[in-house]
């Protein structure tokens, strides 16, 4: 019995340093964020900075939205002279293949790339296109995005710094307003790009590059060895392996994009579940390279631990949480003085998570959005899904691990918009685009209506 | 433990509970179909912004109907608080006030010492005399902001815009041509044609570079790496980013000009002699200096500040962390019909005679400042107008 309360107690001991580590990190950058006076930006060289640029846009059965995204990159405010699009329709057997057909026969800059072979997903599809584009940065923008006309200039500015390898803007759930779990959504994007993004860029440790609503810089992407396709996570990946050969990610906040969040709760799980797996593969790839690399300060190697690691604390918690309620039916484990501290700290990231709420939080309060902070208390069930979802993805990535077996492969996050549920579409309006006689799409007034 | 007492207990958790979840639902119940936040996908940024938005603004408030007068001539317009006076012309007094918005048709001038809270938009020319204040002027001909006007706001000009001797404007400036005279002060300025005025005090400065000796970098030749160093150049500190960028792990301070063939990127300072060639884009984390008579090809980023020589030239976008500084005959412009941008992310400091064909803007501001106080700058960087 005694060595198991041992155990017990080190389990706990490891909970509380790991959480109260993750909890200074989030006061840390929420409240940097918010005493921040001159955020470090390009947005004041916005529209100075045009080099000649390639879109990608990776495509797997994106009928409902290859019209929308398209559309929307061809209206950008930049010189089509610098521009080309580059539409790659991946083995869909739906009709994406037909609408980028018709969007490259109509507009020059639009050029349609068909895979039927390969390997799939997305890193396998960009890394095809990337061999094809000319463009001295490549943007990328997932399929189910909606950037707006000034887009391109702005993700595009901050590479007038030589060494800035890739950029990340801002991602807005458009749907927030569908269910629960996308309102949810909806409050952990903004705290995780207004307040952690922006944190980290201002601090000088590393922004993630998040493989959509961003680019990179060509000559650095192929310096570094190209797209990883057989990562579930070729941002964080690509992220990394820039910043250990020296490169740096930057990040825009005002360059928001609109995307679709999860609306059901399995479609969370299967995202996050990837995230976690994906992410977690990079951590052991990528900490040794990280702690040797003389491009990095000891605060960025540790930040950058961070945020691989992220994914750890899940069970890390469920392990507290185990060792709490086996400590708390042992009556010999009560005269273990630190049990009391121990448990209520993890009784008040359970109950609380007050850091992680905190900069939820301050993300709404500094988007002008502060009545949705009353939905923070139902966050609880965001963080009791997650958890789940995260410890189950992490014990079927160790057992394979362990037992050598080839990982799952990447699977689409699934699409809304045909519902017309989402708030761009409330009007019941399909789509941002409508198909005209001529065959041309114009902008859906209906569906931009405030 | 008494049965109430605890069914109390129990109740009271249970509300707090129950409260908790009440009004986050409630929430929820609100927020359902809302658009989440106010992005507006057709934004496009443009420096003159404001002034666009406002001139969009009155032309349909101009066909609303007005209190006083027919449709044409002066009259009055009223839009739910705001008061909107058009005037075919109009010369305010000394001291005269105004708080209605402004449409003048013809031509607007305003004595010394006028306040004018609400905006004002004149057709024709318009000058503000000295020392008024005003919230924000837009004009379809020239403007003129006398000495020690203060705008509120911002300016825009279609024609030239003349802004006097220690003005603040406390946000953007636009036009088709710029001059700013000494001690003016103004967050940003846009327009193909920035000038500030020459100042006669100033000793005038022919500067000819005459550079026998030049660093490249990269090193066309790997073997004479020992003799750089002797310049103060480490070839072994150079490190490759990808095939046309390196990082060099230290401050680079050659003592002979240098000519930059790749883009860098110093963990550090750098200060560039005097008549150096930066052909591709140069990165500091640390204060960047530049050389009199240096020519900038590409863009220059410091992390810390930033410093241009007398007549330097930049063809490309400048961005430092904090302070910037473009000293007398500064000149910068792209070819190709672009323009160039400067930002510092606290203050940008020109000298007289420094011409730019572009943005320029500061976190704090934009200011013209005299010789005198650009030489203790020049003695920071090691570059004394007299030694060079």
């Amino acid at each position: 019995m005694a060595v198991l309360i041992a155990i017990a107690n080190g389990c706990l001991i490891l909970t509380v340093v790991v959480l109260s580590a993750y909890a200074i990190r989030h006061y840390w950058f929420t409240l940097y964020r918010l005493t921040l006076r001159h955020p470090r930006d390009f947005m004041e060289v916005v529209g100075f900075v045009t080099p000649r640029i390639s879109v990608l846009v990776p495509m797997h059965n994106e009928e409902k939205v290859a019209a929308d995204v398209l559309q929307a990159l061809i209206e950008c405010d930049y010189d089509w002279n610098k521009l080309e699009i580059l539409a790659i329709n991946d083995r869909s057997e739906d009709r994406t293949g037909e609408i980028i057909d018709e969007f490259a026969a109509k507009h020059s800059i639009v050029k349609a790339i068909h895979r039927s072979e390969g390997a799939g997903g997305k890193g396998a599809a960009l890394l095809e296109a990337t061999s094809q584009a000319t463009g001295e940065i490549l943007m990328l923008f997932d399929a189910d995005y909606f950037p707006g006309r000034a887009m391109l200039k702005m993700l595009v500015a901050p590479f007038c710094d030589p060494e800035v390898g890739a950029v990340m803007g801002r991602v807005i759930p458009h749907n927030t307003g569908a269910s629960v779990l996308s309102a949810l959504l909806g409050l952990e994007r903004a705290a995780g790009y207004q307040i952690g993004q922006q944190a980290r860029f201002n601090l000088g440790v590393t922004p993630q590059f998040g493989g959509t609503v961003g680019g990179v810089r060509a000559s650095a992407l192929r310096a570094v060895g190209g797209w990883n396709a057989e990562s579930l996570t070729e941002d964080t990946d690509l992220t990394f392996r820039l910043v250990v050969n020296g490169w740096k990610v930057a990040y825009v906040n005002r360059a928001e994009c609109y995307e679709e969040a999860p609306e059901s709760w399995q479609v969370r799980r299967t995202q996050i579940g990837r995230w976690a797996t994906g992410h977690t593969d990079c951590l052991h790839r990528f900490w040794p390279a990280l702690l040797g690399t003389r491009h990095l300060s000891p605060a960025q190697k540790i930040d950058a631990l961070f945020v691989l690691a992220c994914y750890w604390t899940a069970p890390t918690l469920v392990l507290g949480w185990i060792a709490s309620l086996f400590l708390f039916f042992t009556p010999a484990a009560h005269q273990v003085p630190l049990f009391a501290v121990a448990l209520a700290f993890v009784g008040y990231q359970l109950f609380g998570n007050q850091a992680t709420f905190f900069e939820l939080g301050s993300a709404a309060l500094l988007d002008g959005n502060s009545r949705r902070v009353y939905l923070m208390p139902l966050n609880l069930l965001n963080f009791f899904a997650s958890t789940g979802a995260i410890c189950s993805a992490l014990l079927r990535y160790y057992a394979r691990r362990i037992s050598g077996s080839q990982g799952p492969g990447w699977h689409k996050t699934r699409r809304y918009r045909a519902k017309g549920n989402g708030n761009l579409f409330r009007n019941g309006a399909a789509s941002l685009f409508i198909q005209g006689a001529n065959g041309l799409y114009t902008r859906n007034v209906e569906a931009h209506q405030p | 433990m008494i049965p109430w007492r605890f069914a109390l207990f129990c109740a009271g958790i249970g509300l707090i509970v129950y409260l908790h979840f009440y009004f986050s639902h409630r929430q929820w119940r609100r927020v359902r179909g809302e658009v989440p936040s106010d992005v507006d996908p057709t934004y496009v940024k443009r420096e003159d912004y404001f002034a666009q938005s406002f001139r969009s603004k009155v032309r349909d408030w101009l066909n609303l109907p007005s209190l006083d007068g027919p449709l044409g001539g002066p009259r009055t317009v009223l839009k739910e608080r705001e008061t909107i006076r058009v005037v075919p012309e109009l010369q305010m007094e000394p001291g005269a006030g105004s708080s209605d918005i402004l449409v003048v048709e013809g031509d607007f001038r305003c004595g010394p010492g006028c306040a004018l809270s609400r905006e004002i938009y004149a057709r024709g020319k318009a000058a503000i005399g000295a020392g008024s204040q005003i919230q924000a002027i837009a004009a379809d001909q020239n403007v003129e902001l006398g000495d020690k006007v203060t705008v509120a706001r911002w300016v825009d000009s279609l024609g030239e815009l003349r802004i006097g001797r220690a003005c603040v404007v406390h946000s953007r400036a636009t036009a088709q041509t710029i001059r700013l005279a000494m001690d003016a002060e103004v967050q940003s300025v846009f327009a193909p044609l920035i000038e500030s005025d020459p100042d006669p005090s100033a000793q005038e400065h022919a500067y000819l570079p005459f550079v026998v000796q030049s660093l490249q970098i990269p090193l066309a030749d790997a073997q004479s790496a020992a003799s750089w160093k002797k310049l103060g150049f480490d070839n072994s500190k150079l490190i490759r980013l990808d095939a046309d960028s390196w990082i060099y792990h230290g401050s680079l301070k050659p003592r002979v000009p240098l000519r930059l063939a790749a883009k860098l990127v110093v963990k550090g300072d750098c200060v560039c002699p005097p008549g150096s060639v930066l052909e591709q884009d140069l990165k500091t984390t640390g204060r960047l200096a530049v050389g009199d008579g240096s020519e900038c090809r590409g863009n220059l980023v410091a992390g810390k500040s930033l410093y241009l020589g007398l007549q330097v030239r930049f063809s490309g976008i400048l961005h430092s962390g904090a302070a910037l500084w473009l000293s007398r005959g500064v000149h910068g412009e792209a070819g190709g019909g672009n323009f160039v941008a400067a930002h510092a992310g606290s203050s940008l400091y020109m000298e007289a005679g420094v011409t730019v064909h572009g943005k320029l803007s500061g976190g704090k501001h934009v200011k013209v400042v005299p010789a005198s106080y650009a030489e203790k700058w020049r003695r920071r960087y090691e570059f004394s107008s007299e030694k060079t």
